[in-house]
């Protein structure tokens, strides 16, 4: 039991740590503008543009807050990241990560 | 790389996933969360605490080997097998929303019924059938003293004749011209009988809309509920008109008309008596010495002038503003009055259209296009006919004029006296009664209207709205000042005029004319006499005339608009039925609340829908879903579903008009035939003979097919408009081009370019009329002096001939070839100039906006040309 309650312990300080650093090093700021652009040269952008334009129209412009409409295009957002954009933000976390090891 | 373990997964909505969220504990540790998983194997709800905590979720995952939880608290899905994320639960796109299997049912559901099974009515019926509480019961927010708009839209809103066409016939709805108020009502109508039921709406575009055409409704004062119903019927009516072909059209609105006339469609006869008789003509034109056209005015118009001038039934203190306005109209080649015609000639539409306006000389026959009616579904549920017939005591001679209206305004007699002359008069009522009845409320002064007040205060008797409708039908005697002028007799004489009823709406729209308005001292005031109306059973069988077309008389109360306050201010409520419940409900803005009928009957009334109606018609209809549920018939019919529509809520629907969908060769025209399946209903055999047998009309469909023909007309159509414009810009460069000063100029009139630009540059979906001969009388009539306002434009031979040889019409002007004179190179250069602006635009797609401006340039122009050959 005490196992259990440092091992979370020691992930959540992990957790904290490799978020330092990233947004010390600036890796972040990269990661964020990779993946931007990424998602806009897949079509994701428009993609999710379009349903989003699909969701207004069905629901007509007068009842349509901007809170419906996040909670209705979120799932539909994360669905329609292709699996390539995926793995390659992966990779270049692990390979982050795997530099900070050897620091 | 989909994960396979997504084909079969437990469906918990929303709702359920919340429960968990909120009450779930972990199944092993009872560990509460955040951060649970709930396990999507089918039947099995394990729920399981996160890494957080013991991890319970992947051991329950790699013991039973369900791959598939989903984080209750974040509502996003991993598969344990595959390793990611998954999304079992988004749909592809917003239309799938229904499963495969469900988008099956409802096809083969729509397969067997004839009713539309997403149309908004269908499935307020089977959902109060199923016990829920009937749709339709939305308030509307104020937005600005707008009670006006929200009671008058509550009224129509239950009145399923009307909207019932806007909820199951939106293929019907066009949206052609800004902004586009019939769709925003649509939408409106949409929102309030549609599946989520909110407590209250904004009707914000339709009043955005509504201003934006009548600007007497922009800012927020307090507006005439009834003013404001006849500006959106009105609208509608433009924005939804088909026009009728001739083989439907009724013979009876051409009767009387001067010669020269070129148009009396619907819409107009409709607008000028816009509530029968606000004619609006005041007491001092009237007697003036008449033209032919006005003349006939007077007869009809008299009545007008023994009540006020039209009253103000503005709530606001606002100045008497003139009505002339929405009594000309665009369409207006309404010849009748020209007097009155002249003022007030402004666009009403907000797209700026320009009124052609056609003088009523008789040899305007050559140019004059056949008269063409219109009508849409407000001219079939609200347009009625009346006959006004004038006798002249000298010579017996009778004059008869049939009037169009949308909806009666009814003077209320007041004073012991005139309810004894009607209640007299209504048992005359079928000799046409003779007996007269001057409506006090306007003409005495208002010392008597206060005496009368009083006098019925306390001497009361009830007035009832029959006796309002036997003072309006009741006979007006034509003497004194009021002397009608006998064609016959050639002069004044003493006449009698009365009025019946030779068509009946479908829904009657009663205006009770409490407002009064005093020209001379601006002063305001509202009669708020109680009137006795009936819930059930109005029979105006005595106002018929005996050529009357409809067969129902019968009449029942749909709603009723009250007006509560002064005439200085107040604020209006509606009552209506619901056609789901058959219960009453009162609209006050926000509020809907269910009232017992007494409620209704005491309340005080301004503005009354009646509705037909005919046990006959309901017999058919349950007919009709016998013969429906029956086996199934091999061969299908098509039927229009506009007229489908109005069997369902019509008493009398009228012969089928399938013509709604078809061209003139019996097919579907190229443009409807992208949404045809939203215009046609299809029927068994059996219906369709029941149908047609007691109905009439046609034609018979049973194939569905796009019109070659009119898609090859189309076609060369199309062709014909860029040969014609190319050919036009090849001829007009070159004459820009030229320098050879000895070349004649020919003139054009440029409305009629303007038409002939206008059919150019027309979209070929539907079928633009093409310019009629070219029509050069207005810059011929003088030579050098031209017309007042005659534009001009200038064209070479070669255009001219060109356009000649499509058109014809003429006559031929042509211009003094240009001179050059010592010292006006320089000007020559500079007409040139503007005279190629001005072409340019006109080539380009404009809507020649600066031909006006450029107008007087031209017109300097021509002038300056005519001296310098004077000079010469």
């Amino acid at each position: 039991m005490a196992e259990l309650s440092d091992r979370k312990h020691h992930d959540a300080k992990m957790r904290a740590t490799i978020h330092q650093k990233m947004v010390e090093t600036g890796e972040k700021e990269r990661l964020k503008e990779l993946l931007r652009a990424k998602l806009i040269e897949c079509g994701w952008r428009d993609q999710l543009k379009a349903y989003c334009k699909e969701v207004v129209r069905t629901k007509g412009l007068e009842h349509v807050t901007v809170d419906d409409l996040v909670a209705e295009i979120t799932p539909k957002g994360r669905e329609l990241v292709p699996d390539e954009v995926k793995k390659e933000l992966l990779q270049r976390i692990r390979a982050f990560l795997a530099d900070q090891a050897t620091i | 790389m989909k994960c396979p373990h997504l084909s079969k997964f437990e469906p918990y909505t929303k709702r359920q996933l919340a429960v968990f969220a909120n009450k779930g504990k972990c199944s092993s540790c009872a560990t509460e969360g955040p951060n649970l998983w709930l396990c999507l194997q089918m039947g099995c709800g394990n729920l399981g605490c996160g890494e957080a905590h013991s991890d319970h979720s992947s051991k329950h995952s790699n013991d039973s080997n369900h791959a598939l939880a989903i984080n209750l608290s974040t509502i996003r899905t991993w598969c344990n097998s595959c390793e990611m994320e998954v999304h079992p639960f988004v749909q592809s796109t917003i239309k799938n929303v229904k499963s495969v299997n469900q988008r099956d049912r409802l096809v083969k559901q729509q397969q067997q019924s004839v009713f539309r099974v997403d149309s908004p009515v269908t499935q307020a019926v089977t959902e109060f059938e199923d016990g829920k509480s009937p749709r339709g019961l939305t308030g509307f927010r104020n937005i600005g003293n707008t009670c006006y708009l929200n009671a008058a839209v509550q009224a129509l809103s239950n009145c399923p004749p009307f909207t019932h066409f806007f909820l199951e016939c939106g293929g019907y709805v066009k949206t052609e011209r800004k902004p586009y108020i019939a769709k925003s009502y649509q939408k409106l109508m949409e929102d309030v009988w549609g599946r989520r039921r909110p407590s209250h709406l904004t009707p914000s575009s339709l009043v955005n809309g509504i201003k934006q055409v009548f600007p007497m409704f922009k800012g927020f004062l307090q507006q005439d509920t009834q003013e404001f119903l006849r500006c959106l019927m009105d609208r509608i009516h433009e924005e939804l008109k088909e026009p009728i072909p001739p083989h439907l059209c009724e013979k009876g609105d051409d009767e009387d008309e001067p010669s020269g006339i070129v148009e009396k469609p619907v819409t107009s006869e409709r607008v000028r008596a816009r509530s029968c008789n606000s004619i609006s003509l005041t007491e001092e034109e009237k007697l003036e010495p008449e033209s032919e056209a006005s003349m006939r005015e007077k007869s009809v118009g008299s009545r007008s002038s023994s009540q006020s001038p039209p009253p103000d039934r503005r709530k606001g203190n606002k100045p008497r503003r003139s009505r002339k306005r929405t009594v000309s109209r665009a369409e207006s080649d309404q010849v009748n009055s020209p007097t009155e015609m002249n003022n007030g000639g402004d666009d009403e539409d907000g797209d700026g259209e320009p009124m052609i306006r056609k003088p009523a000389a008789p040899d305007v026959n050559v140019f004059k296009k056949r008269p063409v009616q219109y009508r849409s579904i407000v001219s079939d549920v609200f347009d009625g006919r009346v006959l006004s017939s004038v006798v002249c005591l000298t010579c017996d001679t009778k004059s008869k004029r049939i009037e169009a209206f949308q909806d009666l305004s009814l003077p209320i007699p007041v004073g012991k006296e005139d309810l004894a002359r009607i209640h007299a008069s209504q048992q005359n009522m079928t000799s046409k009664g003779m007996v007269s009845c001057v409506d006090t409320t306007n003409s005495q002064g208002w010392t008597s209207w206060m005496y009368n007040v009083l006098v019925s205060w306390f001497w009361g008797p009830k007035v009832t709205l029959e006796d309002c409708l036997s003072a309006f039908f009741s006979s007006d005697e034509l003497k004194g000042d009021n002397m009608y002028s006998c064609d016959k007799c050639k002069k004044l004489r003493n006449g009698v005029k009365y009025s019946t009823l030779t068509r009946l709406p479908e829904v009657l729209c009663i205006h009770l004319k409490r407002f009064r308005h005093e020209s001379m001292t601006s002063y305001s005031s509202k009669i708020s006499n109680y009137v006795k109306y009936p819930l059930e059973g109005l029979d105006i069988r005595k106002f018929l005339d005996k050529d009357c077309s409809s067969e129902v008389t019968t009449y029942d109360l749909n709603a009723v608009i009250c007006h509560h306050g002064t005439a200085g201010g107040g604020h209006y409520t509606a009552y209506a039925m619901n056609w789901l419940d058959e219960q009453w409900y009162e609209f006050d803005d926000t509020f809907v609340t269910e009232v017992s009928e007494s409620q209704v009957a005491d309340a005080e009334a301004y503005v009354l829908f009646y509705k037909k109606c005919s046990d006959e018609t309901i017999k058919m209809r349950e007919k009709v879903v016998g013969l429906c549920d029956e086996q199934e018939s091999l061969l299908h019919f098509y039927i229009s579903s506009q007229w489908f529509n109005k069997f369902q809520t019509f008493a009398e629907p009228g012969p089928i008009t399938n013509n709604d969908f078809l061209c003139k060769h019996g097919g579907v025209p190229p443009c409807k035939s992208a949404v045809v399946d939203e215009l046609v209903t299809k029927v068994p055999q059996t219906v369709w003979e029941c149908l047609q047998h007691r109905y009439g009309g046609g034609p018979t469909v049973t194939h569905l097919h796009v019109c070659k023909t009119c898609q090859e007309e189309l076609d060369r159509l199309q062709k014909r408009l860029t040969e014609e414009k190319q050919t036009f810009i090849k001829f007009h460069d070159k004459f820009q081009e030229e320098v050879d000063e000895t070349n004649t100029i020919y003139c054009i009139s440029l409305s009629w370019f303007r038409q002939w630009e206008k059919f150019l540059n027309s979209k070929s979906t539907d079928f633009p009329e093409p310019p009629g001969p070219i029509d050069n009388r207005a810059i011929s009539v003088s030579k050098g002096r031209h017309t007042k306002g005659a534009e001009i434009g200038q064209i070479s031979k070669e255009t001219w001939e060109y356009l000649y040889s499509i058109y014809g019409g003429g006559p031929e002007v042509i211009e003094q070839p240009n001179n050059v004179v010592n010292g006006t190179d320089d000007e020559e250069e500079e007409e040139d100039e503007k005279e190629e602006d001005k072409m340019k635009d006109a080539r380009g797609d404009n809507e020649a906006k600066d031909e006006s401006c450029s107008e007087e340039e031209i017109n300097e122009e021509v002038v300056n040309k005519e001296n310098q050959d004077s000079k010469l």
